[in-house]
């Protein structure tokens, strides 16, 4: 596996994200599939196959990062939609109003009334430290953001 | 990759790691898709001219609606989540997350989303029992995944599809992948990838879709 993802995933289970590193490794591990052509015997007509080959330096180290940023930045997002989805009005009837405009959302443990609080306030700043690295990384690699047709 | 770049990201991430207890294990990040999933539900339901109401795990109105870290069960108001109570043609529907109900084989599964007719979950709560597959009308798989989507949660939607012979099912996710689409639209099961924040036109078409299929089955 190339050295820097290497040290990338070590920082993680230092940080007890172990999941996440599980994740990725399954993802290396498991490699990409291509096509290829193939002559039959006795034929001269071409056939598709597929083969699975192992990712290249630059497409781990793709594939590393754009798990960090699924985590650690797209997944932000995807609770602020949710909480948008509940107060978009564009369709709204006047009964449900009342839903719309006051409604709110926790996670919490089974048989445990106080909640999960998914990020903290000094989140959104050490957001904003990650996403310049990132995307000077990708650029690094010569990727905006990994390109799931790369792989 | 420069390595000062990497140390640089390696010092970031343990910095933000203490701002993200979302991401102190895998249930907490999934359960954050499945709600946005279940937001998508519901603004589906809009385009429907649905009235919507939130309820607690005991059937009670609230405006604060909890979801749990893990599979529950419908008569458990300590492992249930809150949902949502709605009516659409005069009839009544919940909007449920991570419920266990009954496949066809009589054997629990979780479900991450799933939209079930109000009598079955009333009986349910009332008597404590486990609602039946046959008195659910659509299920949504919701998988959050890093890079890549593995192979075997084709597999386990195409075993969980085999449970539940419903119209609407589908599985969801931030990512895609065409092995997966491949081998559950050979079995006439449905996907829908890239749903994510990331790529809003897709999430238009993901609640316009719903939207047309609950009209259909509901």
């Amino acid at each position: 596996m190339n050295e820097d993802v290497v040290s990338i995933l070590k920082t993680l289970r230092d940080l007890k994200l172990d999941w996440i590193v599980d994740e990725i490794v399954e993802s290396i591990q498991a490699g990409k599939t291509i096509f290829k052509e193939t002559l039959e015997d006795n034929k001269n007509q071409s056939k598709k196959a597929t083969m699975t080959v192992s990712f290249g330096d630059n497409e781990q180290i793709a594939l590393c990062l754009n798990s960090i940023k699924s985590y650690f930045i797209d997944l932000n997002d995807v609770w602020i939609q949710a909480q948008k989805n509940l107060i978009n009005t564009e369709t709204i009837n006047t009964k449900s109003l009342r839903f719309d405009s006051e409604v709110s959302f926790q996670v919490a443990e089974f048989g445990c009334s106080e909640s999960v609080e998914p990020f903290k306030p000094s989140y959104e700043e050490e957001k904003m430290k990650l996403i310049q690295l990132l995307d000077k990384a990708f650029k690094s690699i010569n990727l905006q953001g990994y390109n799931k047709e790369d792989i | 990759m420069d390595t000062k770049l990497r140390k640089d990201i390696q010092s970031a991430l343990q910095s933000i790691a203490a701002s993200t207890p979302v991401l102190s294990s895998k249930v907490r990040a999934d359960k954050l898709y499945e709600i946005f999933i279940l937001t998508c539900i519901v603004r589906a339901l809009r385009l429907l001219n649905v009235q919507m109401e939130f309820k607690d795990s005991s059937d009670n109105p609230t405006r604060n609606i909890i979801f749990r870290l893990g599979p529950g069960l419908i008569y458990n108001p300590s492992s249930s989540p809150g949902f949502v109570h709605f009516s659409y043609q005069g009839r009544e529907y919940e909007i449920q997350n991570s419920i266990r109900v009954l496949g066809v084989s009589n054997v629990l599964h979780e479900l991450d989303i799933c939209i079930i007719s109000r009598e079955e979950a009333d009986k349910c709560r009332r008597n404590q029992i486990n609602p039946k597959q046959s008195t659910i009308k659509m299920i949504a798989e919701c998988k959050y995944y890093g890079a890549s989507l593995p192979l075997h949660l084709g597999r386990e939607y195409l075993g969980l599809g085999k449970e539940f012979g419903i119209r609407i099912k589908t599985l969801v996710s931030n990512q895609g992948s065409e092995e997966i689409h491949s081998l559950i639209t050979k079995h006439k099961g449905t996907e829908n990838f890239n749903i994510s924040p990331l790529n809003p036109e897709n999430i238009e078409t993901f609640v316009r879709w719903l939207a047309n299929e609950l009209r259909q089955v509901l």
